[in-house]
């Protein structure tokens, strides 16, 4: 008594199509795992090492600092250094020299902080002049592109696909790829962050301004026409008022996105924030580090609630 | 002054909008063309001021020929062709006044225009035409504020005001209710008569057409199928215009009564 053999389409169907694409995409992700060129290996998970080592990163971001059992005590600092967001040495040898690892308390934290926030100041208010400098440019430069990239307003193609080519090749290379490729040819300092942040906003600008009016009604338009008005005073009259306050919401959130790249575009060494960020991470003061990431949340946090509120306004 | 000689338009998709219609009407007509929906009727208003572009034929006007204009000449035709939309072509984010003073893009150079600077003699008549549809007092509501009836009279304001020599409307009360039906078009007819604005309207209630216009064009598949005084048309007329009997939705009563 043996069953008729069941086709494939007919088991296919049986299962589902939803349950087909789900085995699919877990053998995709059993793939991507056991591939040895990503060399990530599970016993890297199942023994702590990994979990160790970011708990660790963590506890160092805050005011700890860790002495290992060797004998950092006469190799790292020497005993006449004021401190100034060091280890106490002193507490470093006694550690040291009872064999133990252990986190210690920056005795001047707050001391450092507090000092360390008034360095913060100007790379930060660099960062917000970059990049307010950066989106007011780039949202300047997407208004006739993202004309010329809306399929209803250019009737001609040619100009409407290479419009679109050329925002795709600028959205293709992210910000900070950008300001290294800037930063190799002006060198290192503000202008690059600030033409990157441009060349970026402008990109994203453009792709949304554009959709938008894409999405506009066409029939003001045909009015228009319909009075003898050229296509510019059809944009003028028909388009602009239509989009404005979406390219208005549009350029505050590109501020917001910008703000937040602009941090880390010091990496790479093109000004703001992140060059100190960069300072503090070689030399491994990972508690200023800390503070610079709250420093960074505090303000993406105000600068996300202030242009939601804003732009809740203006659409 | 208005000659159509053998416009046919074809769409890329191969639809036959026009059939070779031959055309004339004169100065000072309120004519209303009636058909089914898809029978022509917009493509045939909007060959005038070639919003659509005639396949072949030639249309005069004036003593110009429409057809062969190049791109300025287009505009200054289009400058003297008023246009109303079935569903008003306003734009809703701006002012009554910013809508109704489109209507002079034509007449106005591209640097005032872009500069948002009109003349007076553009804002008077703008505030003249508003009072002329009886809504004076709107000039500076926002025009998505407007009830629909409102938003249709500012643009006939709009089309009046680019003093236009001949109107064109297509469908202009299909989206409002009867008695503000009645008013546009009572609006329509009165500027007809006092300005002696030509006027094209496109219409398919039967009832409307009959009582609004001096003369009746029938259309159906893209050909005109009558052509004649409004006094001399009856409901047999309009079967035959239609190809079928005569249904309450094809009156503006009947329409509600349906509770369409």
């Amino acid at each position: 008594m043996s069953a008729p053999k069941e086709n494939l389409k007919a088991r296919l169907a049986r299962m589902g199509w939803m349950k087909t694409v789900a085995s699919l995409l877990l053998l995709v992700v059993v793939y991507a795992w056991t591939s040895t060129s990503l060399d990530i290996k599970p016993s890297q998970f199942l023994d702590g090492s990994t979990w160790r080592a970011m708990a660790d990163l963590t506890v160092r971001l805050g005011p700890f600092y860790r002495v290992n059992k060797c004998n950092d005590a006469h190799t790292a600092w020497g005993d006449d250094e004021p401190l100034a967001g060091k280890p106490n040495p002193k507490k470093v040898r006694a550690v040291c020299e009872q064999g133990r690892s252990q986190y210690l308390f920056y005795d001047d934290y707050w001391e450092d902080q507090k000092a360390f926030l008034k360095d913060m100041k100007d790379p930060l208010l660099d960062t917000f002049r970059m990049a307010i400098v950066g989106a007011f440019f780039g949202a300047l430069l997407a208004i006739p592109f993202s004309l010329l990239a809306a399929r209803n307003l250019v009737k001609w193609t040619p100009v409407y696909y290479t419009v679109r080519a050329l925002l795709n090749l600028i959205r293709t290379v992210p910000d900070l790829v950008w300001a290294a490729l800037l930063t190799g040819a002006l060198g290192v300092g503000a202008l690059p962050g600030v033409l990157a942040l441009t060349i970026f906003s402008f990109g994203l600008n453009a792709k949304l301004l554009s959709e938008s009016i894409e999405t506009i009604d066409q029939g003001p338009l045909e009015a228009m026409k319909a009075c003898g008005a050229s296509w510019i005073q059809q944009v003028r009259y028909g388009v602009v008022p239509q989009v404005m306050p979406q390219f208005l919401a549009y350029s505050l959130y590109v501020l917001e996105i910008d703000v937040r790249a602009s941090t880390v575009l010091g990496l790479v060494g093109a000004g703001g924030i992140g060059v100190l960020f960069n300072t503090q991470l070689t030399y491994g003061k990972w508690h200023r580090v800390g503070a610079i990431i709250v420093v960074m949340l505090v303000v993406v946090w105000v600068m996300d609630f202030v242009s939601t509120k804003v732009r809740e306004r203006l659409i | 002054m208005l000659e159509f000689r053998k416009i046919c338009k074809t769409f890329p998709d191969g639809t036959k909008a026009l059939r070779d219609v031959d055309l004339r009407i004169n100065e000072g007509e309120f004519i209303v063309i009636v058909g089914l929906s898809g029978a022509g009727k917009s493509t045939l208003i909007r060959c005038i001021n070639r919003l659509v572009e005639p396949t072949s034929g030639e249309l005069l006007a004036f003593g110009q020929n429409v057809t062969k204009m190049n791109e300025a000449e287009l505009r200054k035709w289009r400058t003297q062709v008023g246009m109303i939309f079935q569903s008003f072509n306003l734009v809703k984010r701006s002012s009554v006044l910013q809508n109704v003073l489109a209507g002079r893009l034509g007449h106005t150079g591209t640097m005032r225009s872009l500069l948002g600077m009109f003349s007076e003699a553009d804002i008077e008549l703008a505030k003249r035409s508003l009072e002329r549809v009886g809504i004076p007092e709107k000039l500076y509501n926002r025009a998505d504020q407007l009830s629909g009836g409102q938003q249709q009279r500012v643009s006939i304001a709009r089309a009046l005001c680019q003093q236009p020599r001949l109107m064109l409307a297509d469908e202009p009360v299909a989206s409002l209710d009867p008695p503000t039906s009645h008013a546009v078009l009572r609006d329509l007819k009165r500027i007809n008569r006092e300005d002696k604005i030509t006027t094209l309207v496109n219409l398919h209630f039967i009832d409307m057409a009959q009582e609004y216009a001096d003369r009746i064009i029938g259309m159906r598949a893209g050909q005109v199928v009558y052509d004649g005084p409004a006094k001399d048309v009856d409901e047999k007329t309009f079967e035959e215009i239609y190809g079928r009997k005569i249904r309450p939705e094809d009156t503006r009563a009947g329409a509600v009564r349906e509770g369409a």
